[in-house]
Protein backbone atom coordinates (compact mmCIF):
# COMPACT_ATOMS: atom_id res chain seq x y z
CA UNK A 1 0.00 0.00 0.00
CA UNK A 2 2.49 2.70 1.00
CA UNK A 3 4.11 2.23 -2.80
CA UNK A 4 0.92 2.67 -4.54
CA UNK A 5 0.38 5.34 -2.32
CA UNK A 6 3.95 6.87 -2.63
CA UNK A 7 4.07 7.00 -6.88
CA UNK A 8 0.39 8.53 -6.05
CA UNK A 9 2.24 11.71 -4.05
CA UNK A 10 4.39 11.80 -6.10
CA UNK A 11 2.45 12.12 -9.35
CA UNK A 12 0.25 14.75 -7.12
CA UNK A 13 3.74 16.90 -6.68
CA UNK A 14 3.93 17.45 -10.13
CA UNK A 15 0.74 17.79 -11.11
CA UNK A 16 0.36 20.42 -8.16
CA UNK A 17 4.01 22.02 -8.81
CA UNK A 18 3.16 22.64 -12.07
CA UNK A 19 -0.78 23.62 -11.98
CA UNK A 20 -0.72 25.89 -8.95
CA UNK A 21 3.23 26.52 -8.62
CA UNK A 22 4.35 26.80 -12.42
CA UNK A 23 7.68 24.83 -12.04
CA UNK A 24 8.15 21.69 -13.35
CA UNK A 25 9.50 19.11 -11.13
CA UNK A 26 11.56 15.75 -11.38
CA UNK A 27 11.53 13.05 -9.28
CA UNK A 28 14.87 12.01 -7.90
CA UNK A 29 16.08 9.39 -5.81
CA UNK A 30 15.76 8.31 -2.35
CA UNK A 31 18.54 10.11 0.15
CA UNK A 32 18.38 10.70 3.87
CA UNK A 33 18.80 13.95 4.78
CA UNK A 34 22.65 14.85 4.96
CA UNK A 35 22.60 14.06 1.39
CA UNK A 36 20.40 16.57 0.58
CA UNK A 37 22.68 19.63 0.92
CA UNK A 38 19.98 21.14 2.37
CA UNK A 39 21.10 24.01 5.19
CA UNK A 40 19.63 23.00 8.41
CA UNK A 41 19.11 26.55 9.33
CA UNK A 42 17.61 27.67 6.06
CA UNK A 43 14.41 25.20 5.31
CA UNK A 44 11.10 25.17 6.18
CA UNK A 45 9.44 21.46 7.02
CA UNK A 46 5.82 20.83 7.64
CA UNK A 47 3.55 17.39 7.84
CA UNK A 48 0.62 16.84 7.42
CA UNK A 49 -1.26 13.43 9.15
CA UNK A 50 -3.88 11.52 7.31
CA UNK A 51 -6.60 8.78 8.40
CA UNK A 52 -9.14 6.25 6.90
CA UNK A 53 -8.36 2.73 6.43
CA UNK A 54 -4.73 3.35 5.70
CA UNK A 55 -3.02 6.32 7.91
CA UNK A 56 0.21 7.92 8.29
CA UNK A 57 1.74 10.99 7.68
CA UNK A 58 3.50 12.96 5.12
CA UNK A 59 6.38 15.34 5.72
CA UNK A 60 8.06 17.91 3.10
CA UNK A 61 11.11 19.72 3.55
CA UNK A 62 12.30 22.46 1.84
CA UNK A 63 15.08 25.29 1.68
CA UNK A 64 13.66 28.43 2.53
CA UNK A 65 14.51 29.82 -0.84
CA UNK A 66 12.73 27.24 -2.66
CA UNK A 67 9.45 28.03 -0.34
CA UNK A 68 10.25 31.70 -1.22
CA UNK A 69 10.22 30.92 -5.07
CA UNK A 70 6.91 28.87 -4.80
CA UNK A 71 5.21 31.32 -2.73
CA UNK A 72 6.32 34.10 -5.03
CA UNK A 73 5.06 32.52 -8.10
CA UNK A 74 1.73 30.75 -5.85
CA UNK A 75 0.51 34.13 -4.63
CA UNK A 76 2.06 37.01 -7.08
CA UNK A 77 3.98 38.90 -4.96
CA UNK A 78 7.45 40.02 -5.17
CA UNK A 79 9.77 38.09 -3.15
CA UNK A 80 10.57 40.91 -1.10
CA UNK A 81 7.36 41.74 0.18
CA UNK A 82 6.91 38.18 1.59
CA UNK A 83 7.03 37.36 5.52
CA UNK A 84 8.06 33.95 6.68
CA UNK A 85 4.10 33.31 7.70
CA UNK A 86 3.79 33.24 3.40
CA UNK A 87 6.27 30.88 3.30
CA UNK A 88 5.61 28.36 5.52
CA UNK A 89 1.44 29.04 4.52
CA UNK A 90 2.56 28.33 0.88
CA UNK A 91 4.48 24.60 1.65
CA UNK A 92 1.58 23.47 4.28
CA UNK A 93 -0.51 24.45 1.91
CA UNK A 94 1.36 22.63 -1.09
CA UNK A 95 1.30 19.36 1.15
CA UNK A 96 -2.56 19.72 2.22
CA UNK A 97 -2.86 19.29 -2.02
CA UNK A 98 -0.43 17.10 -2.95
CA UNK A 99 -1.77 14.60 0.13
CA UNK A 100 -5.59 15.15 -0.51
CA UNK A 101 -5.24 15.06 -4.14
CA UNK A 102 -3.23 11.69 -3.74
CA UNK A 103 -5.20 9.97 -1.38
CA UNK A 104 -8.81 10.65 -3.87
CA UNK A 105 -6.78 9.17 -6.39
CA UNK A 106 -6.13 5.78 -5.13
CA UNK A 107 -9.19 5.80 -3.13
CA UNK A 108 -11.89 7.55 -4.53
CA UNK A 109 -14.73 5.57 -2.60
CA UNK A 110 -13.21 5.58 0.57
CA UNK A 111 -13.17 8.03 2.95
CA UNK A 112 -10.61 9.56 5.06
CA UNK A 113 -9.46 12.32 7.04
CA UNK A 114 -6.88 14.98 6.68
CA UNK A 115 -5.90 16.93 9.45
CA UNK A 116 -4.26 20.25 9.69
CA UNK A 117 -0.99 21.08 8.48
CA UNK A 118 1.60 22.47 10.35
CA UNK A 119 5.23 23.78 10.46
CA UNK A 120 7.96 21.41 11.97
CA UNK A 121 11.49 22.25 13.29
CA UNK A 122 14.38 20.55 12.23
CA UNK A 123 14.84 18.75 15.68
CA UNK A 124 11.11 17.19 14.99
CA UNK A 125 12.60 15.53 11.83
CA UNK A 126 14.20 12.00 12.31
CA UNK A 127 17.45 12.32 10.39
CA UNK A 128 17.87 8.89 9.43
CA UNK A 129 14.17 8.65 7.66
CA UNK A 130 14.67 7.99 3.93
CA UNK A 131 13.35 10.91 1.67
CA UNK A 132 12.18 10.94 -1.95
CA UNK A 133 14.05 14.26 -3.57
CA UNK A 134 11.93 16.55 -5.92
CA UNK A 135 14.31 18.18 -8.28
CA UNK A 136 12.91 21.58 -8.98
CA UNK A 137 14.96 23.96 -11.46
CA UNK A 138 18.22 24.21 -9.41
CA UNK A 139 16.73 23.17 -6.11
CA UNK A 140 15.79 20.23 -4.14
CA UNK A 141 12.83 19.23 -1.93
CA UNK A 142 12.25 16.37 0.33
CA UNK A 143 9.31 14.37 0.88
CA UNK A 144 8.24 11.05 3.32
CA UNK A 145 5.64 9.06 3.69
CA UNK A 146 5.27 7.54 6.94
CA UNK A 147 2.79 4.96 7.30
CA UNK A 148 1.67 3.80 10.55
CA UNK A 149 1.62 0.10 11.34
CA UNK A 150 -1.74 -1.85 11.91
CA UNK B 1 -21.57 43.58 -12.02
CA UNK B 2 -19.70 44.04 -8.82
CA UNK B 3 -20.38 41.34 -6.35
CA UNK B 4 -19.56 40.50 -2.27
CA UNK B 5 -17.53 37.58 -2.22
CA UNK B 6 -16.44 36.08 0.49
CA UNK B 7 -13.64 33.68 0.86
CA UNK B 8 -12.89 31.08 3.66
CA UNK B 9 -9.64 29.19 3.51
CA UNK B 10 -7.56 28.66 6.73
CA UNK B 11 -4.58 29.39 4.47
CA UNK B 12 -3.43 33.04 3.64
CA UNK B 13 -1.37 31.91 0.51
CA UNK B 14 -4.47 30.55 -0.82
CA UNK B 15 -7.24 33.11 -0.26
CA UNK B 16 -4.74 35.40 -1.92
CA UNK B 17 -4.98 32.93 -5.21
CA UNK B 18 -8.66 32.94 -5.38
CA UNK B 19 -8.70 36.36 -4.71
CA UNK B 20 -5.52 36.87 -7.75
CA UNK B 21 -8.04 34.18 -9.55
CA UNK B 22 -11.13 36.13 -9.10
CA UNK B 23 -9.27 39.36 -10.32
CA UNK B 24 -8.17 37.87 -13.27
CA UNK B 25 -11.23 36.00 -14.21
CA UNK B 26 -13.19 39.66 -14.58
CA UNK B 27 -14.30 40.08 -10.94
CA UNK B 28 -12.10 42.54 -9.91
CA UNK B 29 -14.28 45.09 -9.05
CA UNK B 30 -16.38 42.75 -6.54
CA UNK B 31 -15.54 43.13 -2.86
CA UNK B 32 -13.88 40.57 -1.57
CA UNK B 33 -13.83 39.75 2.07
CA UNK B 34 -12.18 37.14 3.78
CA UNK B 35 -12.19 34.61 7.27
CA UNK B 36 -10.28 32.07 8.05
CA UNK B 37 -12.90 29.37 9.18
CA UNK B 38 -16.14 28.97 9.29
CA UNK B 39 -16.92 30.37 12.79
CA UNK B 40 -14.98 33.72 11.68
CA UNK B 41 -16.69 33.62 8.58
CA UNK B 42 -20.29 33.37 10.13
CA UNK B 43 -19.30 36.71 12.42
CA UNK B 44 -18.61 38.46 9.23
CA UNK B 45 -21.43 37.97 7.47
CA UNK B 46 -23.27 39.07 10.17
CA UNK B 47 -24.98 42.80 8.79
CA UNK B 48 -22.63 41.82 5.20
CA UNK B 49 -24.35 41.43 1.96
CA UNK B 50 -23.20 38.24 0.46
CA UNK B 51 -23.66 37.52 -2.97
CA UNK B 52 -21.28 34.26 -3.14
CA UNK B 53 -19.22 32.35 -0.61
CA UNK B 54 -16.17 30.40 -1.52
CA UNK B 55 -15.09 28.12 1.35
CA UNK B 56 -12.88 25.47 2.16
CA UNK B 57 -12.95 22.17 3.95
CA UNK B 58 -10.37 21.49 6.45
CA UNK B 59 -9.86 24.26 8.70
CA UNK B 60 -9.64 24.27 12.27
CA UNK B 61 -12.55 26.17 14.56
CA UNK B 62 -15.59 25.04 12.12
CA UNK B 63 -15.23 22.95 8.99
CA UNK B 64 -16.36 23.52 5.51
CA UNK B 65 -19.18 21.48 5.96
CA UNK B 66 -19.91 22.76 9.33
CA UNK B 67 -20.02 26.25 8.26
CA UNK B 68 -22.21 25.48 4.88
CA UNK B 69 -24.69 23.71 6.74
CA UNK B 70 -25.04 26.57 9.41
CA UNK B 71 -25.31 28.90 6.29
CA UNK B 72 -28.02 27.04 4.93
CA UNK B 73 -30.17 26.58 8.03
CA UNK B 74 -30.05 30.41 7.93
CA UNK B 75 -33.01 32.12 7.18
CA UNK B 76 -31.04 35.51 6.16
CA UNK B 77 -28.00 33.20 4.37
CA UNK B 78 -29.79 29.68 2.88
CA UNK B 79 -30.05 31.46 -0.31
CA UNK B 80 -26.31 32.57 -1.02
CA UNK B 81 -24.97 30.35 -3.25
CA UNK B 82 -21.71 28.18 -1.31
CA UNK B 83 -18.93 26.97 -3.59
CA UNK B 84 -16.54 24.47 -1.86
CA UNK B 85 -12.84 24.64 -2.94
CA UNK B 86 -10.86 21.56 -1.08
CA UNK B 87 -8.10 18.83 -1.52
CA UNK B 88 -10.84 16.40 -0.21
CA UNK B 89 -12.03 14.84 -3.93
CA UNK B 90 -13.70 11.93 -2.10
CA UNK B 91 -16.70 10.74 -3.68
CA UNK B 92 -18.92 10.76 -0.43
CA UNK B 93 -17.11 13.90 0.99
CA UNK B 94 -18.55 15.86 -2.55
CA UNK B 95 -21.82 14.45 -1.83
CA UNK B 96 -21.72 15.45 1.40
CA UNK B 97 -21.40 18.90 0.42
CA UNK B 98 -23.68 18.60 -1.99
CA UNK B 99 -26.39 17.42 0.16
CA UNK B 100 -25.79 20.27 2.76
CA UNK B 101 -26.71 22.67 0.07
CA UNK B 102 -23.22 23.13 -1.76
CA UNK B 103 -23.63 25.06 -5.60
CA UNK B 104 -20.64 23.67 -7.16
CA UNK B 105 -17.47 22.12 -5.70
CA UNK B 106 -13.61 22.56 -7.43
CA UNK B 107 -10.71 20.24 -6.13
CA UNK B 108 -7.31 21.90 -5.50
CA UNK B 109 -5.42 21.81 -7.13
CA UNK B 110 -7.26 24.30 -9.82
CA UNK B 111 -6.97 26.33 -12.83
CA UNK B 112 -8.19 29.72 -13.46
CA UNK B 113 -10.46 28.41 -15.63
CA UNK B 114 -12.30 26.01 -13.42
CA UNK B 115 -12.74 28.96 -10.96
CA UNK B 116 -13.71 31.26 -13.49
CA UNK B 117 -16.41 28.28 -15.13
CA UNK B 118 -18.52 28.26 -12.05
CA UNK B 119 -18.05 31.35 -10.75
CA UNK B 120 -19.51 33.15 -13.56
CA UNK B 121 -21.99 29.90 -14.34
CA UNK B 122 -23.60 30.91 -10.55
CA UNK B 123 -23.69 34.50 -10.30
CA UNK B 124 -25.22 34.44 -14.27
CA UNK B 125 -27.82 32.32 -12.75
CA UNK B 126 -28.24 34.85 -9.85
CA UNK B 127 -28.54 37.82 -12.41
CA UNK B 128 -30.95 35.40 -14.17
CA UNK B 129 -32.85 35.19 -11.66
CA UNK B 130 -33.05 38.87 -10.49
CA UNK B 131 -34.30 39.68 -13.91
CA UNK B 132 -37.52 37.70 -13.37
CA UNK B 133 -38.00 39.08 -9.68
CA UNK B 134 -37.29 42.66 -11.24
CA UNK B 135 -40.22 42.06 -13.37
CA UNK B 136 -43.01 40.60 -10.10
CA UNK B 137 -44.65 43.47 -8.86
CA UNK B 138 -44.43 41.79 -5.42
CA UNK B 139 -40.68 41.98 -5.42
CA UNK B 140 -39.66 44.53 -2.80
CA UNK B 141 -37.18 44.84 0.33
Amino acid sequence: MKKILMTAMTTSISEVMETMFFLPVEIGSKIIFEESGIEKNKLIACQLTFSGDTSGKLITVAPSDLAAEMAENFMGEAKDQLTRDHLTGTLTEMVNMVCGNALSQVKPKVPYKLGIPEQISFSDLNENIDYTSIEIIDAIMLISLIMNEV
Amino acid sequence: MSYSILIVDDSLPMRSVIKRTLNAAGFGSSEILEAPNGREALKLMEGAWIDLIMTDYNMPEMNGLEYIKTVKAGEMSKDIPVVVISTEGNDEKIKDFMDAGAAGYITKPFTAEAIRDLVVNILGEMDYEEDIDDSDDDFDF
